[in-house]
């Protein structure tokens, strides 16, 4: 019998989890698990309220990503409802979601993983945090909070508020961008583009100097899952579902989202709340694919903008056509950020944008819906059924999060038996394996529940089943 | 850097989950104050301290906070003079306002005078509505609020009350 290695919580990702590690007889690495331990049963609890609540309800999922819900589950209401979205309902949607993907990537290099990126992992833990960020390097702690700022003002311009916003409606959206607040946007333009530019140049010095970690933070093949445009290019909230291999050959044609149960399983580990989905027709585990920044940017042939195409042909003249490394997640999530506001400054010069109808009145039209959208994580699903009045039968929600959990068990014993030979953890392996999971960048809030607070603590049990050592992280 | 008499306004910044009961009281108690449109005071609602409140933080000239505090034997409402601190967890579901006010400093160059007012939760289940200890620390914290307020200069006269919902 082996030894385990618990480290409970992982910090600075949105909710908590902790990180398992078990060694064979010889301290060797054997195997390594992220769990969840957490439950929320929104599938559940949902059961019975009205089609028309469910973005709001949904919504409620997570105060960091809501707009995301908002979308899949505002699309999987337009299917149940058989409508088409006016052309400028759909415009405003995209914006959000540009706006939502710009202030949690934003979020997460400067904020989340900033801290390990800019001042090292192995800078003293008591400053290695946006607080010690903003010490050592004020320019990007002012930086990250402006560019933030700037994305989580699209949301309230468009819904009212920042977070929790119920604005989208099976059908389209409850109220239109004001003058005011398109001319609001377009002045926050500039500083946001620079910015953006700012985080790139500071991405690409610093890539090559983790080159260690460009190796061993879950850096294997896998597939690739999310959303591409019908032309080929970056998408986030129409599109096609593509599925490509470790080399970039697809592997069935791109699917529309109701055909999702064709091609993603869900797998359910005993010792998390995280389901496990994989590629069905490869089978669980063989199936482990990965969706969020660095799968859409394998997938897509183009970014779709000027500036962000010239990144993208620079990031794959650097890491090649299909970049495996997880790590790649940071530079990719960059890449995103410039492609975002590209396009909000390409949709807030739209005329149309605030014109005509903007929303489709229709009554229950089919009994089931699929809603897809790209999260800042990955694709989010969400698929409902209804009676003849609307009322939800049931939900199924695939979330970014879950869909990366193969790879984020697969990314930690990779870290682990690149820095673990024996039952001694130096701290600076502790925050490499922390960081290797927050470079998916996990919602925990949306993939299952984040209630309460537990203190990080790492034991050593040995063969016997006895703690062997316990050290503790409040 | 210590804090000065800047001529920004003065905040008060509620926060907490509306859909977890008395976790609700920070924005309720944000919410009441907003309602009375002092000038010079501005009231934020908020689910949960951000780091871009880092930089209205900066140029206030004072920051009350109010927050919900788990009633561990005292269900006194009370209101603590607090500065700048720079322990981690600023941001997120776990926001400090120490770590905000030391954002403030390090970023915007600036951490105001600073108050916070914590009001005991006794229940922090799913849903609406405050328990008995929460309704009655939150009509304390109001009072509490109009003094801070008063001495700022901008309040009425206690006498005048609060408008609840």
């Amino acid at each position: 019998m082996g030894e385990r290695i618990l480290i409970d919580p992982v910090t600075r990702i949105e909710g908590h989890a902790k990180i398992s590690i078990h060694l064979d007889d010889d301290h060797s690495v054997a195997d390594a698990r992220f769990h969840v331990g957490e439950f929320r049963g929104f599938e559940r609890f949902c059961e019975g309220r009205p089609l028309w609540e469910m973005p709001g309800l949904t919504a409620r999922i997570c105060g960091i990503c809501p707009v995301s819900h908002l979308m899949a589950s505002a699309k999987a209401g337009d299917a149940i409802l058989a409508v088409t979205v006016p052309p400028a309902a759909e415009s405003l949607r995209r914006l959000m979601n540009l706006g939502q993907i710009v202030q949690s990537h934003a979020l997460s290099f400067f904020h989340l993983s900033g801290p390990d990126l800019l001042l090292g992992f192995d800078a003293d833990p008591a400053r290695r945090n946006v607080i010690g960020l903003a010490k050592a390097d004020r320019e990007a702690a002012l930086r990250g909070i402006r560019l933030r700022q700037f994305g989580q003002e699209v949301i309230e311009l468009l819904g009212g508020k920042k977070i929790h916003p119920a604005w989208c409606v099976p059908g389209g959206v409850r109220s239109a961008l004001s003058p005011g607040g398109r001319s609001h946007i377009k002045g926050r333009l500039p500083e946001a583009m620079e910015t953006a530019r700012y985080a790139l140049d500071r991405m690409k010095r610093l890539i090559d100097t983790f080159s260690d970690e460009t190796a061993s933070f879950g850096n294997f093949p896998s597939l690739y899952l999310g959303l591409v445009a019908q032309d080929g290019a970056w998408e986030h909230y129409g599109g096609r579902v593509r599925v490509i291999d470790a080399d970039g050959t697809r592997l069935v044609d791109d699917f529309e989202a109701q055909a999702y149960r064709e091609f993603i399983g869900e797998a359910v580990q005993p010792d998390s709340y995280l389901k496990s989905p994989y590629f069905r027709p490869l089978g669980h585990p063989g199936g482990m694919y990965r969706v969020g920044p660095l799968a859409r940017l394998n997938l897509c042939d183009r970014m779709g903008t000027p500036l962000a195409d010239a990144e993208l042909a620079e990031y794959r003249q650097r890491g090649g056509r299909i970049v495996s490394s997880s790590f790649w997640y940071h530079y990719a999530r960059l890449i995103e950020i410039l492609a975002g506001i590209e396009q909000i400054g390409r949709l807030i010069d739209d005329p149309d944008l605030g014109s005509g109808r903007l929303r489709a009145e229709a009554g229950i039209n089919a009994p089931e819906g699929v809603g897809v959208s790209e999260a800042p994580r990955g694709t989010l699903f969400h698929h409902y059924e209804v009676d003849e009045d609307g009322l939800i039968r049931s939900v199924n929600l695939i979330i970014a999060t879950g869909q990366n959990n193969l790879a984020m068990n697969a990314t930690v014993a990779q870290i682990a038996r690149r820095y673990i030979s024996g039952p001694e953890i130096p701290e600076g392996v502790l925050n490499r394996l922390e960081a290797g999971i927050r470079a998916f960048d996990p919602c925990l809030s949306c993939s299952t529940h984040a209630l309460g607070q537990m203190p990080m603590v790492v034991r050593l049990v040995g063969p016997d089943g006895s703690v062997l050592d316990e050290a503790r992280r409040d | 850097m210590a804090p000065d008499a800047a001529p920004g306004p003065t905040l008060v910044v509620g926060y907490g989950n509306r859909l977890r009961r008395d976790d609700a009281v920070g924005p309720m108690a944000a919410e009441a104050v907003g309602r009375r449109h002092l000038p010079g005071v501005i009231a934020i609602e908020t689910h949960q301290l951000l780091p871009e409140l880092a930089e209205p933080i900066a140029s206030a000239r004072v920051v009350i906070f109010v927050d919900a505090l788990v009633a561990e034997g005292s269900l006194d409402t009370r209101v603590t003079p607090i500065g700048p601190s720079d322990s981690p967890s600023p941001i997120g579901h776990l926001g400090d306002p120490r770590g905000l006010l030391a954002l403030a400093r390090d970023v915007f160059g600036r951490a105001p005078v600073a108050w916070l007012v914590t009001v005991p939760a006794t229940d922090l289940s799913m849903g609406e509505g405050l328990s008995p200890a929460a309704e009655s620390g939150l009509d304390e914290a109001l009072r509490r609020i109009d003094v801070l307020l008063a001495v700022e200069g901008f309040a009425p006269s206690p006498s005048d009350g609060t408008e609840r919902t």
